[in-house]
């Protein structure tokens, strides 16, 4: 098949960043400035040791996404594969010996700073799908054989991801894959054998999950049922939310988080945190910015005349969903503990680098609206 | 079906050019009512559209979940946590009722861990044979006829084994057998075994404290779970026991026993006696193991004795530091004969007299004194009496004198040691009061204790005394503990033993009792050792300043610097010092 490319975008940068869209960027400020004030109240009104990093890190994340959206759309088109193909060989790389970390091998130490290949793979199966299907015909996406090779290459790094073992992170990938696979028109049947398939199976997968896997699941059915151990978490959760209330209990006031019964509140339960110093309306407020990211994002893809960059929005946007659904539901309560962090809000460096990487490109890609692949 | 269509149209795909395929009849249903086209783009379009309302609809049922366990109702927190829960995470309850014991930097030196019986109700207890025999499987140290004996006896509550662990409470438990019981207990554990045995002493099965520190401290802790702090620090503990344990295995010695003390507040830094046990395992040792010869061994102390007759004298005012005093004949004493092992030396000082240890300077030096003043003295450093306020029950009484027999011959052995008994704990305190400027502090074993002290000798005559304690170990006896940098000083002494009321010369117990540094006291230490043997290294000597001496240097030499006792040394000769504490092990003692 003849490949198509991005044909020659001759905007000045000028031009370019006229195009952009500053509410979208806004909405990434405002959500970053979020996340370095729950921080700051996170360590007791200190800047040290999170709020302070994490701001930093924003600047210069920020720094990256800008340069990303300038780059010519192009480049991403013709260099999807050999960032799908480096993610996964660094993923095999961490999975024959990664620095070791937190029980799960899932680093690769660079020495200035260590990256997670499972993280750059969330971007790279978007980019391998989105130039996958950018060439191929709807007859082809509907016969077996033209979908075999991209389930085939989900395939892969999921499984490798999952054992690593990151059952959250594989989880994201395989939901993105999905999502992006069922917008290029494959069939419903086809996924609902799927589901099918996965669902005999699942006696199978609960005995290879490990056993912190299993109560973390059993935990989720059922939280009071450890409420000491593996339930601890989820309960302590939803006592600070419901400790909230309304209103909240004010910026530094949250009793429940302040006097430490609630933990990972830095990390995954942030938006925990959040809820109980400014109450339902902040979290509600959250959401709404959250809406307002993934919707803009939508409206870029739709905007967008070329396919491959309406599949690769359409993919970070599903992944930018992925982690604040999961990441919300498994704080209240309604998802299993999975370790899932709340872009920009959370702290850490992967994931916010991560996360600004896929804006960049998003931002980029709106930049390049008119330019059609084929 | 769906697979059929796509193969047959899978052979005409190689005409399509891409981009420009035909369309295709046949749409697949599902999509049907989202597509008005069908090329892959619209497709695209329209699935997106669906996906973005799925998200959008997952977001709003996450605005309502949040909504709803905002306002509370998120979790029920009377059912989510009954009251027993409740109680579990807000008021942990403590398993053990028997408080910790701590060194003094904190280190658990005994602790007590949540553990279980194994009992019988042999009523319900239907084929006691079979219950033996399984039994045996899971406990093969106890025989099957022991727990066919004890199931074979009637009672609602028989004792099979006690303090269970984890694993065979749950083989016990997976036998299944009805009659078999378990009761909650705890056991003591002692982490570093013999380390501490006679001080903390040990516990009976039901964990009442029957020696030592345990004993002593029942009450408190019982009453209290918070833990005890004791005086006695881990590691020096450890060192000094080790360096006595190599010296009374080399000298071939009965036993042995040193204490460090802290001579500012009689605080009790390490004390150990050997032989000792494992208190882990109670009533497996003797009446010798358990014997704690370092506060209870009652010896007489020779001339180790002979630093409180010069203290005491100096103390009178009668003898002068610069006195002479001549020692060149022997003095007869009613039927006693006062003679020095060495012959005699000519015209002596105070100092010169405890450098050669001389038995009649010392005689001299009383003899000015008088036996009312010596008496009155020895009493006002506890000589009379046992230290009943030291935390430990195994004290005893020293032997002294009536004033009625105390006499003039009394009065001239016990200047150089003889005709008085007392401990090594006796020793030392007293020892620490003559050199720390006068103050004397009863000894303790808790860490948070210090007693006030009373003064028995003047500032000038301890720092006098100081002086001639250090020209002891710079060209007398105590030569072998010269560390440098630490200005030791000391006495030896080496007495006879008394073995039922006849003085044995072939046995003694040679002591060595130093303090240092002598700029500023800060730790005394005594080592004893009973009945060492005479060998090639020691050139067939068995007086102290062979063995408890060179222990002595080994102990200082490697606890000194742990204990911070700023040493006082060239730089020049620090690197030799260095190398040389290295060396020390390896040094034939």
């Amino acid at each position: 098949m003849a490949e198509f490319e991005f044909g020659e975008n001759k905007q000045s940068w000028q031009q370019k960043l006229a195009q952009m869209s500053f509410v979208y960027i806004f909405l990434i400020v405002l959500l970053a400035v979020i996340g370095t004030v729950t921080l700051y109240s996170a360590a007791n009104g200190d800047w040290n040791p999170w709020a302070i990093k994490h701001l930093s890190r924003f600047i210069t994340a920020f720094g990256v996404m800008m340069i990303l959206a300038f780059v010519d759309a192009k480049y991403y088109y013709r260099g999807a594969y050999l960032f799908y193909f480096l993610s996964l060989l660094l993923l095999i790389a961490v999975e024959l010996g990664g620095h070791i970390g937190m029980g799960a091998q899932r680093w690769i130490n660079l020495g200035v700073f260590k990256i997670q290949p499972s993280e750059l793979m969330k971007i790279g199966i978007v980019l391998f799908l989105a130039r996958y299907f950018n060439v191929t015909t709807t007859q082809g996406i509907k016969s077996v054989r033209g979908i075999i090779i991209p389930i085939i290459f989900t395939i892969l790094p999921v499984g490798l991801i999952a054992a690593e073992p990151d059952l959250g992170t594989a989880l994201m990938v395989l939901c993105t894959a999905a999502v992006m696979l069922f917008a290029v028109g494959v069939q419903w049947w086809k996924f609902a054998l799927a589901f099918a398939a996965v669902g005999a199976a699942l006696p199978v997968a609960w005995n290879c999950l490990h056993e912190y896997q299993q109560n973390r699941v059993l935990t989720f059915l059922d939280p009071e049922r450890d409420p000491l151990g593996t339930g601890y978490h989820i309960i302590q959760s939803k006592i600070a939310f419901g400790s909230g209330g309304v209103f909240g209990k004010g910026f530094l006031h949250g009793t429940q988080t302040h006097l430490n019964f609630l933990p990972e509140k830095h990390t995954d339960f942030i938006f925990t945190m959040f809820s109980e110093e400014f109450g339902l309306l902040g979290s509600l407020s959250l959401l709404v910015i959250n809406i307002l990211v993934l919707s803009l994002g939508y409206a870029f893809a739709f905007r967008t005349r070329n396919y491959f960059a309406r599949l690769t929005m359409l993919g970070l946007n599903t992944n930018y969903f992925l982690y604040v659904f999961i990441n919300i539901a498994m704080v209240m309560g309604v998802l299993p503990v999975v370790g899932v962090p709340l872009p920009l809000i959370s702290y850490g460096g992967t994931v916010m680098f991560s996360i600004m990487v896929s804006f960049g490109i998003m931002l980029c890609m709106s930049v390049n609206y008119d330019e059609r692949s084929d | 079906m769906g697979f059929n269509v796509s193969f047959s149209k899978r052979k005409n795909e190689k005409f399509y050019l891409p981009g420009q395929e035909i369309k295709i009849s046949r749409r697949s249903i599902s999509t049907k009512s989202y597509t008005t086209e069908n090329d892959n783009v619209s497709t695209c379009r329209a699935r997106t559209w669906f996906t973005l309302c799925c998200f959008i609809a997952v977001y709003l049922a996450l605005c309502i979940r949040v909504s709803y366990v905002c306002l509370g109702n998120g979790i029920n927190i009377d059912t989510a946590i009954s009251d027993q829960m409740a109680e579990d995470i807000f008021h942990f309850k403590n398993p053990v009722t028997r408080a910790d014991i701590m060194d003094r930097n904190g280190e658990i030196i005994a602790t007590s861990l949540p553990t279980v019986n194994l009992y019988a109700n042999t009523k319900k207890i239907r084929e006691p044979e079979e219950v033996a025999i399984k039994l045996n499987e899971i406990f093969p140290n106890d025989s099957y006829e022991y727990f066919l004996s004890r199931l074979n006896r009637k009672g609602a509550f028989i004792y099979l084994k006690r303090n269970l662990s984890p694993a065979q409470q749950s083989q016990v438990n997976n036998l299944g057998i009805p009659g078999l019981e378990f009761e909650n207990c705890e056991k003591r554990i002692y982490p570093h075994k013999n380390l501490f045995a006679h001080v903390l002493g040990t516990t009976d099965v039901d964990n009442t404290g029957i020696s030592g520190v345990e004993k002593s401290m029942n009450e408190r802790l019982t009453t209290s779970t918070k833990p005890l702090y004791l005086s006695v620090d881990l590691g020096i503990q450890n060192q000094i026991r080790d360096e006595l344990i190599a010296g009374v295995k080399q000298f071939n010695a009965a036993g042995g026993a040193a204490i460090l003390m802290d001579v500012k507040n009689g605080q009790v830094i390490a004390m150990t006696s050997i032989p000792d046990y494992d208190p882990n395992e109670n009533s497996k040792f003797g009446e010798r193991e358990m014997f704690n010869f370092a506060t209870k061994g009652i010896y007489e102390a020779g001339s180790v004795f002979k630093v409180f007759n010069t203290a005491l004298s100096l103390e009178s005012g009668k003898v002068k530091v610069t006195d002479r005093f001549d020692t060149s004949h022997h003095i007869q004493v009613h039927r006693l004969k006062v003679t020095d092992p060495h012959g005699s030396h000519g015209q002596l000082t105070p100092e010169d007299i405890l450098v050669e240890s001389s038995n009649i300077g010392s005689t001299l030096e009383i003899m000015r004194v008088g036996k009312k003043f010596q008496r009155k003295f020895l009493q006002s450093i506890n000589m009379d009496k046992a230290l009943t306020e030291f935390e430990l029950p195994e004290l005893a009484k020293p032997w002294f004198l009536s004033e009625k027999n105390w006499g003039e011959t009394s009065m001239v052995t016990i200047s150089y040691g003889y005709g008085i008994s007392s401990t090594p704990l006796h020793i030392i305190t007293a020892f620490s009061a003559i050199v720390n400027g006068g103050m004397y502090h009863q000894p303790t074993l808790l860490k948070n204790v210090k007693h006030k002290g009373k003064r028995v000798v003047s500032q000038k005559t301890s720092d006098s005394m100081r002086t001639l304690l250090r020209a002891v170990v710079t060209r007398g006896t105590g030569r072998r503990a010269n560390v440098d940098g630490y200005q030791v000083m000391g006495k030896t002494g080496t007495a006879d033993k008394l073995e039922n009321g006849h003085y044995n010369h072939g046995k003694s117990i040679s002591s060595f009792i130093s303090a240092f540094p002598q700029s500023d006291p800060q730790y005394a230490l005594l080592v004893v050792i009973d009945d060492p043997k005479a060998s090639k290294e020691t050139y067939g000597y068995t007086t102290a300043g062979w063995n408890a001496v060179p222990i002595s240097r080994n102990i200082i030499s490697l606890v000194a610097p742990q204990l911070n006792v700023r040493a006082d040394f060239d730089l020049e000769k620090q690197k030799s010092i260095v190398d040389a504490a290295y060396k020390v092990k390896k040094q034939p003692l």
